[in-house]
């Protein structure tokens, strides 16, 4: 990767910070100045862009130019002023009261390269430490995670046509969403080197919680319009806003279970899994284009069939399994049996919760280059089963697990669509021909371990996963098959991923970390 | 292995068999694949600590330290270089 240290070049600096104070907020000394002489690096300066009569200009020093707006001006207009006067290769836009790390652009630059657009770092907000994923872009239509030590390519912006005006209150988070859409390189510095103010810029600026909420739909409108489609269902003071992917069509959904027909305790009584599994798909699900593809053994006795086929109606088919236990053969069966652009595979220690819990999954398959989607997951006593995979330090492990059902997550998680390494194929849709290009689950991984294979073969081929709360199931794991792991399944998956189980790119702390429902995003 | 229950237009069991050994033969390419990563990023991490430890042994700091430990001990530096 050709990192830059070597600044803007042409004499110019790395980045400019644009700095807008209204006339009633100077302190002396701005927090924000102090930081940035502080830095152990050269390579910035800064424009202030004031409202106030008087020059600032003594307590602004050398490295700080000054520039002049009209006492009501509005902030994408001040930005803009700003930016007319920034020199460096990338601007960022930040409130008088923000604070940089010492070496906070030393990071930058080390996560720069010539080609880059937009770069992010992590930041402490209320004494804690945002660690944040990487670049994330449907996760970024739900939360504005990227937040204020964000750098810009000067010149993208400037394509861009500046800072819109019309959005107050959301001027920057338009500004990444809108930088972002066709940017070719998003970097992630992974420290936190940023501490934000205690007033946003924009509440500086004077304007109102409500307005900037306002603002936020119309960019997240407009984003989901230039993006494929989908609904701002509700913006959030949280800042987690509840939006969706459209739905594109009404493709057929094959849905695969694998079962032997067998029955278990749950909540203290016995169940036929696969019966009551087809029971809450067919009474909740209020998508219409679906089948039932039913991978059965011999040894189901003939009432599950029966039971099953009055149940499913002409949804539903059956398919006869009469090899030895082999999960993935299983699977792979049932998909080449599938009629649909679409497979959902799914357990028969499931049940589904929410009536619309294919459409949101099969709105995240349909993006470009999705891989598997996966649901939000509940064991039987209503704690977190899953809410994607993590591969972090060598272990592989479902995020959230044993998490309070409403538990918001770290930074709101558990509430956002978002990036994943991976997810159970024990709730997971894909479009068929990317299960058939990655050779569908591997039977030299006949028990385990073939989801987390799966997603890292789909992710080989430049596939994504993604995850969505809006779907929630119950799985009551592993109730309908013995759940020991084989040596030969470690040495199989690790064998072939071990040197990329280490990063977790989307889910940057551990994610062994159990949440309670009232934590706060 | 399977077959179907219903009547439809799913695959019959020799195209089915065929099928099943495309997604194996895809599986184990992308498998392998990914082994020769894993082993290329070991091989490539165990020549940069062969580097690293040849430049320890080349440095002036190492050949003092045998030097020294030669005289110190002059029957017992048999590990120095």
């Amino acid at each position: 990767m050709n990192r830059s240290s070597a600044g803007g070049g042409d004499g110019f600096p790395l980045v400019t910070f644009v700095i807008p104070v209204s006339g009633v907020q100077v302190q002396e000394p701005m927090p924000i100045l102090s930081s940035l002489y502080a830095q152990d690096s050269s390579d910035w300066d800064a424009v202030v862009v004031r409202t106030a009569i008087p020059s600032l200009k003594q307590m602004l020093g050398e490295r700080v130019a000054e520039v002049r707006v009209e006492v009501g001006a509005t902030l994408a207009k001040a930005m803009n002023h700003g930016l007319e006067k920034a020199r460096g290769r990338f601007v960022a836009f930040l409130s008088s009261d923000d604070r940089l790390q010492p070496n906070a652009i030393s990071v930058l630059a080390s996560v720069l390269a010539e080609d880059s657009d937009v770069a992010f770092t992590d930041e402490i907000v209320n004494g804690e430490v945002f660690s944040k994923p990487a670049f994330s872009p449907e996760r970024l239509r739900g939360q504005f995670y990227l937040r204020n030590l964000t750098v810009y390519r000067r010149t993208l912006v400037g394509e861009l046509g500046g800072i819109r005006s019309g959005v107050d209150g959301a001027e920057v988070y338009d500004l990444a969403l809108r930088s972002t859409r066709g940017s070719r390189r998003v970097e992630h510095a992974a420290t936190p080197v940023f501490t934000g103010g205690d007033r946003p810029l924009a509440s500086l600026w004077g304007t109102t919680e409500s307005d900037a909420l306002r603002a936020t739909k119309q960019v997240l409108d407009e984003h989901l319009k230039a993006t494929g489609g989908g609904t701002v269902d509700a913006v959030s003071e949280s800042g987690i806003h509840h939006t969706r992917r459209a739905v594109l069509g009404e493709p057929l959904v094959s849905i695969v279970i694998p079962t032997r027909g067998g029955s278990a305790v749950v909540r203290g009584e016995q169940r036929n899994m696969v019966i009551e599994v087809v029971r809450s798909i067919v009474d909740r699900s209020t998508y219409g284009n679906y089948e039932i593809v039913v991978v059965i053994d011999e040894v189901a006795e003939k009432s599950t069939r029966q039971e099953l086929a009055r149940l499913g109606g002409s949804r539903l088919r059956f398919v006869e399994w009469t090899r030895p236990f082999n999960f993935s053969e299983k699977i792979n069966t049932g998909v080449l049996h599938a009629r649909g652009e679409y497979v959902l595979l799914l357990n028969d220690d499931t049940e589904v919760i929410t009536p619309g819990w294919i459409e949101p999954m099969l709105a995240l398959a349909q993006l470009p280059r999705a891989a598997l989607v996966g649901s939000m997951l509940y064991f039987e006593d209503d704690t977190i089963q899953h809410a994607g995979h993590a591969y972090y330090r060598r272990d592989v492990t479902h995020i959230g697990m044993h998490s309070e059902r409403g538990a918001s997550g770290p930074w709101g998680a558990f509430l956002l669509e978002r990036e994943v390494q991976g997810v159970t194929c024990a709730c997971a849709l894909v479009r068929k021909s990317v299960f058939l290009e990655a050779g569908g689950l591997s039977t030299l991984l006949p028990g385990n371990f073939n989801d987390v294979d799966l997603s890292m073969k789909m992710a080989s081929l430049g596939y994504q996963s993604y995850w969505t709360p809006y779907s929630e199931l119950y799985h009551f794991e592993s109730k309908s098959r013995n759940p020991r792991v084989a040596k030969f399944e470690i040495d199989t998956a690790w064998g072939r991923w071990e040197h990329l189980l280490w990063d977790s790119p989307f889910w940057p702390t551990d994610p062994h970390e159990v949440f309670k429902a009232d934590q706060e995003p | 292995m399977a077959r179907k229950a219903n009547g439809d237009d799913s695959p019959n069991e020799r195209d089915l068999a065929l099928k099943l050994r495309q997604l194996a033969l895809v599986d184990r390419v992308l498998g392998l694949e990914a082994e020769n990563a894993r082993l290329k990023k070991a091989c490539d991490e165990e020549e940069r600590l062969r580097a690293e430890l040849q430049a320890v042994y080349a440095s002036r700091t190492w050949a003092l330290g045998s030097a020294m430990k030669r005289v110190v001990h002059p029957f017992g530096a048999r590990r120095a270089r």
